[in-house]
This record gives structure tokens, sequence and C-alpha cells, in this order.
């Protein structure tokens, strides 16, 4: 998807004020919004060859009311009894066209069904099963998710949020008389603000790192000047209590792969000691990536910290008490994220739980332990330290790859690695699970994903390179690797994979064409490096295959590559 | 003091001619008007904003004002009027105003309406 992903809306309602939302609203991406025709959900789902389809959206919103789009739900909503089958078989019914729309777009919402708030329903029946509205509607809202869920690009949004953020304006009767509008505007605000998240996790521009400030912002009172035994975090105090749980709900987000540091104007010792030894301190200094404590300028300090974590200003987003701050990092770092902050310590929680930029397509191993692997890499560089060179460092790591071939068990993360790697990208294809697989089947192609390990830990599946044959030639078409483990010469095992198995083939010539993106500097200076040859007009890196390319001494290759069964016959030329 | 003696239509005809330009309910309602309008903007691209002037047209042959925008307006501005004044509104219903004027016609006369809907709910 590019900067301004097109989204189709499909409603048996007038959506239009969602559309505008999302167009309008200043917030990024940006995203242009058509309506397919209004009321046609089902014709719509069951035909690609509507003229709506004709624009190639994108992503899709499917968004119906329940009476609308299941009939035997219109009739538990006129109180007449209806078996919980017939519900299920309604909802099964819908999923089963759902499920039409996964191949025409990259990215399919389905917000859950809701009723109206002031419908009472059966009152003290309304939750029991087999006659309760409110339980009736449970029951399909579950079957929707479970029928859903094996639909790798299609994710249901819980729409009962929505209402509940809107509050006594998510239903308006005159928008409904006068417009088939049938929620208020808060509503469709509430919306897009999830639908923008949705996009921003499948297309890679979910934030990752949260950058704090400490004195007043992750505990209360100046520990320069009160020292840490009379902070206020803690205790029979409301604002201490509500500091605590602050920092329960920061290192919440750690456990589905947020990154959490510091940047502050203090004193280091002080500071870290303080984190150490506050016995209420939730987060420690193993919960830390890394910090930037002194008292020179944020702005500064915030960059140093991002750049040695090898990650974009892209991905962060910073949390300061005070506004002058804020202000400063805002001007100085536009990438950055900076979020308005509550003046009183008691909203603190709620408004960092309520931020939408750290939503993810999906969250695995890697991903939850991220901080540790940070950690590790803090004990890497210290080991760093205290070694002479660069290659006596290398090899002191005892670097292992493992080479895995594209499975079933690791698509998720490697479509999490495409979808979410900006910096070191050769071509920064966005492709979703099944795009990846069905690019991956064709026979002159080849596709591996690398683990990198070393005495320090298990960095993860952290790499991934592909080739496509053509004639004598093969070309690696991606080449991603996460910033974790670069500058560990995992870019020139990943070369040697590819290079090697193009070599087994018997083939001229291996190249790379490098596709620029405004993050992807890295993957270039590396490309430069490498001892491919360039050409800078055509952005092309080649290797004479006559030559081996060769692992380096530092790595242990973990499996052999196999011969490729690649059918010559089955080039293409 | 309007007796409540008179029948509806002149009630709100007195309250309207009490409504006039710089009075101070006239700015008051302008300015809840405005909110309304900067709420309903947020859902607009920059060349279809609505502009804050009382001469802003809404409905008619010179309008570019499509009609989702003017329902959205219709509403924000009930709503608004609710939490200002502490009113139920209905400029759904739109056959309040007297005389033959559109009440929709451009902001202006939707002022002009409202104002007498507000004095006709506080009667």
């Amino acid at each position: 998807m590019n900067a301004q992903s097109k989204l189709l809306l499909i409603s048996d309602f007038t959506a239009d004020t969602l559309a505008g939302y999302l167009a309008n609203d200043g917030e990024s991406p940006g995203v242009s919004a058509a309506s397919a025709p209004f009321n046609q959900v089902r014709q719509v789902l069951a035909d690609g060859g509507q003229s709506c389809w004709r624009q190639s959206p994108d992503f899709a919103v499917v968004w119906t009311r329940p009476e609308a789009i299941l009939p035997s739900f219109a009739r538990v909503l006129d109180y007449q009894p209806v078996a919980t089958e017939k519900l299920l078989q309604d909802v099964d019914e819908y999923c089963e066209r759902l499920s039409n729309i996964t191949d025409r777009v990259r990215l399919a919402l389905v917000p859950t069904w809701v009723t109206p708030s002031y419908h009472r329903g059966y009152g003290i029946l309304d939750m029991k099963p087999g006659i309760g509205i409110a339980n009736a509607l449970m029951k399909i809202n579950l079957r929707l998710c479970e029928k859903l869920e094996g639909l790798q690009n299609l994710y249901v949004l819980n729409a009962q949020k929505w209402i509940e953020a809107a509050g006594k304006r998510a239903f308006d009767a005159s928008l409904w008389y006068m417009a088939k509008v049938p929620f208020g505007s808060e509503v469709f605000k509430e919306a897009a603000k999830d639908v923008r998240a949705a996009v921003r996790a499948v297309t890679g521009s979910a934030r990752k790192l949260i950058i704090l400030d400490l004195d007043d912002t992750l505990w209360g009172g100046t520990v320069g000047e009160e020292g840490w035994n009379s902070l206020r975090l803690g205790g029979h105090d409301a604002v201490g209590e509500a500091f605590v749980e602050f920092q329960a709900a920061l290192k919440s987000l750690t456990h589905r792969g947020v990154v959490l540091g510091i940047v502050s104007k203090n004193d280091e010792n002080t500071a870290l000691e303080a984190i150490e030894n506050h016995p209420e301190m939730v987060l420690r200094l193993a919960d830390f990536a890394g910090w930037r404590i002194n008292w020179a300028d944020k702005a500064q300090n915030l960059a140093d910290l991002v750049s040695e974590l090898n990650l974009g200003l892209q991905s962060v987003v910073f949390i300061d008490n005070d506004p002058i701050e804020r202000a400063r990092v805002r001007e100085a770092l536009p990438e950055v994220l900076v979020p308005d902050w509550p003046a009183k310590q008691t909203l603190f929680k709620s408004t960092l739980l309520n931020l939408p930029y750290f939503d993810y397509a999906s969250i695995n191993k890697e991903d939850r332990d991220r901080t540790k692997m940070y950690v590790r890499d803090r004990d890497r560089q210290t080991s760093k330290s205290e070694v002479g060179s660069l290659e006596e460092w290398l090899n002191t790591l005892d670097t292992r790859v493992e080479v895995h071939e594209l499975t079933d068990a690791n698509l998720p993360r490697v479509a999490q690695l495409f979808n979410k790697t900006n910096q070191f990208n050769l071509s920064t294809r966005r492709l979703t699970d099944k795009e990846i697989q069905k690019w991956a089947a064709a026979p002159n192609r080849k596709f591996w994903a690398v683990r990198v390990l070393d005495r320090f830990g298990d960095s993860g599946l952290t790499g991934l390179v592909s080739v496509e044959v053509s004639g004598s030639r093969a070309r690696i078409v991606d080449f991603i690797m996460s910033c974790r483990v670069m500058g560990r010469k995992i870019e020139e095992t990943m070369l040697h994979i590819a290079a090697r198995y193009a070599q087994l083939l018997e083939l001229e010539q291996i190249y790379a064409r490098y596709i620029p993106t405004s993050k992807n500097a890295p993957c270039l200076e590396f490309l430069e490096k490498s001892g491919f040859v360039y050409d800078e007009e055509t952005r092309t890196f080649r290797w004479d295959l006559h030559q081996i390319y060769p692992c380096p001494d530092c790595v242990e290759l973990q499996e052999k590559l196999r011969v490729p069964e690649i059918e010559p016959a089955l080039c293409l030329t | 003091v309007i007796s409540k003696a008179l029948p509806s239509a002149t009630k709100q005809r007195i309250l309207f001619q009490q409504s006039v330009e710089g009075t101070p309910m006239h700015d008051q309602v302008i300015q809840t008007l405005y909110a309304a309008i900067d709420e309903v903007n947020e859902q607009l691209p920059d060349q279809r904003k609505l502009k804050k002037s009382p001469q802003t047209v809404l409905i008619g042959a010179s309008s570019s004002v499509d009609s989702l925008t003017v329902v959205n307006l219709i509403v924000a501005v009930e709503q608004k009027i609710e939490e200002k004044y502490g009113v139920v509104i209905n400029l759904a219903a739109a056959d309040g105003l007297p005389g033959s004027e559109n009440p929709f016609k451009d902001l202006e006369t939707l002022v002009q309406h409202v104002s007498s809907l507000i004095g006709a709910a506080r009667q």
C-alpha cells in the first residue's frame, strides 16, 4: 500500500462519515475512501465484477447492521423465538460471502455487530440463552470471530468500543431518519482511529518504541533534588498509586512487543539508582532497551538513543509531562510522535492505553521477547568494548545462522518482517501471508528465512532473502533484516546463501536492485560495502558467480543448503 | 413577556423578531453554529469546508454543500444547542419559520430559525 491507501466501504447504511474522517482528519497514513452502492452488501461481496471493485481498493471495511444482514436476528429483535442454530447458520452464510473478498483486497476489516444502547431488549431476560437479544448478539459476534479466524488478511474490529467512547451521542434518530446514518459522528470518528491503526499495522508503520522522561512522568517529584526515598511512587497516595499503575501499563505493553527507553535531564547515577532501588518501581533497568540520562538537549539525546537501537525516528512515541520539552521534540524531530499529555497524573494510564499507535497485525514470540533481545544487545555492546577489534569481537560471539525455508509455522513472523521492516529492506514490498506464499511457490523462485543465535541468546527469525531466476541470472528480490542483528555479518551471510544457491544452479550472475524509500538507506550503505559491483544508473548491485561469495568466518551456518529442486526448463527467460 | 394565550406561530414570530442581528442572543447562537461547523468540517476536504460566515449558503441552486453535510450540520447544531441552552430543538421538522423563507437557505436564516426555536422551547 502506498501513502494514500484506497478504501472501499461496503455497508447497508450510509457510512460516508467514516470515509470523511479517514480522508480529512489529517492523521497518517492518508486514506482515500469510496462507498460501494448503498445497501448492496451481499451483491458486492459475491460479485468481484461490480464497478466498485474496478478501482482496485487496497482494503475494505464491511460494516453491517445485524438486523439487516441476518434475517434471523431481525426476528430476535422483533421478540420472536429463534433457534440459536438458525442464528449461527445465518452468520456462517454471511462469513462465506465475506471470505470472497479476501482475494480482492490486501486487508478486510469487519466491525462487530451492535444494537442501539437505548434498546432495553428483554430486560431481566436479556442475557438468557435462547431468549435474550443481548445474549444472541454476543453469540453472533463470537461466531463471526471464530468463522473468520482462519482468513489471514481479514480482521474483526470491536465496534462496541466505539459506541462506548461516543457515549450518549452514539445513536441519533435524526441522522437515521434523515440520511440512514445509524450512528453519531463520534462513533465514526472512533472507527476511523481503529481503521487507520489497522492500516498502520499491516503497512509496517505502527510505532515500536516509547521513550519516557523520568521526573513527574514515571514518578512524582524531582529525584535529583528530593532523593529517590522521597519520590511520589506507590504508597497510600492517589498520585503515587497512579504512577505505579502507569508503570505497570507501560510494562504490559512490552509483553506485546513495545520497547521502552529513557531520555531524561538528570544525573545518570542518581536516576539509575532510583530505578534499581526504589521498592515501588515496577520498571527496572532490564525493562528498558536503552537510555540517555544527562543534561543535554532531549531531542539530540532521543535521536542518539534511537540510532543506538537501530530504529528509525518514525518508530518512536515520546512521553514527557513537560509541554516545553514536548514542543522541542516535535519541532526538532517531526517524525517522532509526541502525544499531548495530561497534567493530571491519574490520567496517565488511561491516556497511554488509549494511544492507537501500537497495533500490530500479529504478535509472536520475537515480539514478546523484544526487550530481552535489546538487553542482550546491551550486553553484546559491553563485551564489544572489552575486546580489541571488531573482527575479534565478532569471533567471540559464536554466531550461528539457521536457514529455514518458508513454512506455515514461520509464515506469520515472515509476513511481519516483510511489513514492519523499513531500514534494512531492499525493495520494501508489502505482502500479506497469502501473497508471500503465492509468490514463493513459483518454480523459479526461492525464499529463505534466517534465525540468528549467539552466546548471548536467540535473536529469533530476523532475516529474509528471496531470489527469482530468469535465464542465466538470479535476482535478489527481497533482502530484509531486522535492525536488531545489523552489523553482525548476518547481512553478508544472507548474500552468501543467495549466491551459493545461484551457483548450484550454475547461473552466471546474481544481482539486487535497490529501490529507495525515505527509510531504507542502511540497506544501500551495506550493499555499497558488500563487494557487489554497483551500477548507480540502474541502482543495481551485481556479483559474478564464477567466484564464491564467501560466508563470514565468524558465522556458522546451521543448515546445509539443499541442491535446488528447480527445473531449469521452468526458469523464465 | 409573551402571553401564553397567544397562538404558537405568533409566539415564534415575536421571538424571531427579538433575535435580530447584533443582539446578544443572535451572537451566542451564531457562535454555537460555528462550533457545530468546526465539528462537521473535520470530515470535509479543505475545498469543501463550510465557511463560518452568515452568508454561507446551505441549500439552493448556488449551494455546493451536499445533503449529508447539511444533515450532519443539523444534528451537530441540535446537540450543541442542547448542551449550551439545555433545550431540545427539532431542526429536522423545519416548519417553524415565519414566512416562506427556507430556514436552511444560509447560516443567517438558520441562526434566526434556531433562535426562534430556543425561544419557543423556553416558554
